[in-house]
């Protein structure tokens, strides 16, 4: 028994020193303080690494920045002009800051910190709001570009633990909530834990949790599909989330209307010849969240026929891979350029220009 | 229920081996067989509880048509014993026929006629193929006077046993039966639990690791309709030869392996068959007890090379389509299969003209020319293999071949991790030992590390973390099946 033991102590100890080797994520933990979620996503000031799946693709070391956010430097208020607002697409972990739409659009408009990232993994239209609000408390940005992507516009009311939705109000219209993620501390154990390199892999990288026996037994259901009734009340609940959002966001820049952009992305793989994929967000909704836009007087750029053009032109594609459809730098690249318009034309952002807006927090 | 679930490897496996060795150990041992017997139906069952009275049904027909043969050769009544043999290789294939192929020809014939025909709604029972031949393989044998035992018990244990009912190895009852008679396979023997367990884990590695890491590569560009450029293409089909060596080869490791445990050997399936440097010996190498089979009970019987060459090409062009209509009712599998019967007749015509010829065998300059040319020659095969439809392999093969551009060889981070992975893949299959050898000078001798048995319970404690691990990663990605499942 005792050798047996000693087999398994010898391979656990293995695979934790393999799996230092390796790039398994860490780091990148929510904020202790979720008031300020999500401007203030991950705990400030830590090392990160970014790796995606089981088999640790796309691997990126960084640094999350003062405000929580992926950057390599900090953010200060009245710095930016642009503040790009998104998910898991503009925090862009995957990639080297340097290739992502902040960075690009900083570049473009003469400094590297003219624009910066806000983002979280897995927010939706009603944290684009709370993000878009908090951030003119705090950095007061002339213009925002809003990055919508599949699903955004349907996750925004449904409630999920750890991300803001819209919910009914008692005036019948929408109201922003939160359902805090965390119930308290975490615990010293899973503190101690997480310095191993096997129980981040296993927790973060595989998402694995102890399996439950009484599913081994159970077949598992598909769920019923929706009836006319439920989706004709989904799509009323999401075309006012669309009118809130819309509302919302139009007051956040200090530039104006003019100055929010919403950047529509496409499905890039039909480019490709892949087949065409079944979207979370109708396209009635995406077409009514455009309408809406334009009609408050944002900006709306549709990224379709910009990654169209470029594919034709050069035949590189914008994904990472089919199995993980973040953009890569080609798509970061693009997205900027198709953006940038919008920013300098529309919003007369000059490159170069001073950056202070009167009236800002200093 | 798959070797890579937590079901198994938690549950299944530590239940069945224990109470077999518990009953071992009280020296039950006729109990012992039984209930491994039971514990395998039982894995059957899981899949789906219905076809187990199928398969009993089919078990018992066997046994029982096997016995009346038998009696009727030792009685001296070959002649007489030809009839229950017809009958029982004809239920046996009916019964195929109906589940495997019916569907495959009413397809053809009402292809060929115009005439609508009704389909047959049946779902194909897992493993059918494997014990069916495996049946019939046993009744010629009670023909040909060549079976001893006779054990109701053993016989259900040898079609039913769970390492290899699914997908194999292709087992001879001959190898099989004595093993299930013998004392000692009813002990605890830690060095062969050791050594099954290693095999287990090579096995769930090459599965959960090499052949689920390189297969993202492969649906995009068979299953996804689009036209692959020359670089996609073959991206695309290297990356499917390479999973299909891992995941095939790495289930069959995980049945000897779990079969070890039992003090019972299976026979190896593989041995390197990528290394091969003609086509033959591909085949000596890959699913080597299928190809034994096909040898013993088709390509021999139909004559095999006693009646000239001509005779002899039509028996490997007939045994390799029947080989490759064996795998699955589809004409890619006809077509695969046709076209290792063609490789083939021209390897056997080019030996005989080099031959003729007075040339040696290939040397160190034409070697690595003959593997180039086998494995190409595979990896072409291997697209019919893999493509759902005739035009979907012609799609593939036409972007192979250049017809839809070479493409761009731009090297971001995923493509670059493709090729990456598809040249790590293909050195360790081209060079690395393959798992039995790596086991034989792992556990060579009682003087080895592994001779000692304080040795042997840390590989048992090692291993078992490591399946641990591999199971864990395979229960979040999902469900991964074995692609030999569906044969």
């Amino acid at each position: 028994m005792g050798w047996l033991l000693a087999g398994a102590l010898v391979t656990l100890l293995a695979l934790e020193l393999l799996l230092r080797a390796l790039p398994v994520i860490e780091g990148r933990i929510r904020s202790d303080d979720e008031s300020l979620w999500p401007l203030h996503n991950y705990r400030p000031n830590e090392a990160y690494t970014y790796s995606l799946g089981w088999d640790m693709r796309h691997p990126q070391h960084g640094r999350v920045n003062n405000f929580g956010q992926l950057a390599p430097f900090d953010y200060a208020p009245g710095e930016a002009r642009v503040a790009v607002i998104g998910d898991s697409y503009v925090e862009s972990a995957m990639n080297l800051y340097d290739e992502t739409l902040p960075a690009l659009l900083g570049d473009a408009l003469g400094n590297r910190r003219a624009a910066i990232g806000l983002a979280g993994s897995g927010l939706s239209l009603a944290d684009y709001a709370a993000l878009a609000s908090q951030a003119r408390a705090e950095l007061a940005p002339q213009a925002l570009v809003f990055v919508i992507i599949d699903g955004d516009i349907a996750e925004s009311v449904q409630p999920r633990r750890g991300w803001h939705h819209y919910a009914g109000a008692a005036d019948g219209g929408m109201a922003l909530r939160m359902l805090a993620l965390r119930s308290g501390q975490d615990s010293a154990l899973s503190g101690r834990l997480a310095g191993s390199a096997l129980y981040r892999y296993l927790r973060r990288n595989l998402g694995w949790s102890p399996p439950d026996p009484r599913t081994w037994l159970r077949t598992s259901e598909p769920a019923p599909a929706p009836t006319e009734a439920e989706r004709a009340v989904s799509s009323q609940r999401q075309r006012q989330a669309i009118a809130r959002f819309v509302q919302d966001v139009s007051v956040a820049a200090a530039g104006g209307p003019s100055c929010v952009t919403l950047l529509f992305d496409s499905d890039r793989g039909t480019l490709y010849g892949a087949p065409t994929r079944e979207a979370l967000d109708s396209p009635q909704m995406q077409a009514e969240l455009a309408a809406q836009a334009r009609a408050a007087g944002l900006q709306v750029v549709q990224l379709g026929p910009h990654f169209a053009q470029d594919y034709a032109q050069k035949r590189l594609r914008f994904d990472h891979s089919p199995f993980d459809r973040h953009w890569n730098s080609r798509g970061h690249a693009v997205a900027a350029a198709a953006a940038l318009p919008s920013l300098t034309d529309a919003c007369r952002l000059a490159p170069g220009q001073a950056t202070r807006v009167p009236g800002s927090p200093s | 229920m798959l070797f890579n679930s937590y079901e198994f490897l938690f549950g299944f496996l530590p239940l069945v081996l224990g109470v077999f060795m518990l009953l071992s150990w009280r020296g039950q041992v006729r109990l012992a067989a039984a209930w491994l017997a039971l514990g395998s139906v039982l894995f059957y069952g899981w899949w789906s509880p219905r076809y187990v009275l199928l398969l009993l049904a089919s078990i018992t027909a066997n046994y029982w048509l096997g016995q009346t043969i038998a009696a009727r050769v030792q009685q001296g009544g070959a002649r007489s014993a030809r009839r229950p043999l017809q009958a029982g290789i004809a239920v046996n294939l009916a019964l195929l026929c109906y589940y495997k192929y019916a569907n495959f020809f009413l397809d053809a014939a009402q292809t060929l006629s115009g005439v609508p025909l009704p389909a047959f709604d049946v779902i194909l029972p897992i493993g059918i193929s494997f014990f069916t031949f495996t049946q019939i393989a046993f009744l010629v044998d009670c023909h040909e006077g060549k079976v001893r035992e006779s054990d109701p018990v053993h016989y259900l244990l040898f079609v039913t046993y769970f390492p290899h009912l699914i997908a194999g190895p292709v087992l001879h009852h001959a190898e099989m039966m004595p093993q299930f008679a013998r004392r000692d396979t009813y002990r605890w023997d830690t060095r062969n639990v050791a050594i099954g367990a290693t095999f287990f884990a090579m096995g769930l590695v090459k599965k959960v690791v090499l052949a689920d890491g390189i297969q993202p590569y492969v649906a995009p560009v068979f299953d996804q309709g689009v036209q692959p450029d020359l670089v996609t293409a073959w991206g695309g089909a290297l990356a499917y030869t390479l999973q299909l060596y891992f995941d095939f080869s790495g289930y069959s490791d995980m049945a000897v392996g779990l079969s070890r445990m039992f003090n019972v050997q299976l026979p190896f399936n593989f041995d390197s068959p990528y290394r091969a440097s003609n086509i033959s010996e591909f085949w000596r190498r890959w699913h080597m007890t299928l190809s034994r089979f096909l040898r013993d009970y088709l390509y021999i019987p139909l004559g095999g090379n006693r009646h000239g060459d001509l005779r002899r090409h039509v028996n490997l062009m007939t045994t390799m389509l029947l080989g490759g209509l064996w795998h699955g009712a589809g004409w890619t599998f006809v077509i695969w299969g046709g076209l290792h019967g063609l490789y083939l007749v021209v390897n056997h015509g080019w030996s005989a003209w080099a031959a003729h010829l007075g040339w040696r065998g290939p040397t160190w300059l034409t070697r690595p020319l003959a593997h180039a040319l086998t494995l190409i020659a595979v990896v072409i095969a291997w697209v019919f293999f893999r493509a759902h439809t005739v035009d979907d392999a012609l799609r593939v093969l036409r972007g192979m071949a250049g017809g839809n551009g070479l493409g761009d060889w731009n090297a971001t981070a995923d493509f670059s991790r493709q090729w990456l992975t598809t040249a790590v893949l293909g050195a360790w299959a081209l060079f690395l030992p393959n798992s039995q050898q790596w086991v034989s000078r792992w556990f060579a001798g009682d003087s080895s590390a592994t001779g000692r048995r304080s040795m042997q319970w840390a590989v048992i404690g090692g291993t078992l973390m490591l399946a641990t691990l591999l199971v864990v990663i395979n229960g979040a990605r999902g469900v991964s099946e074995f692609i030999y499942f569906n044969f």
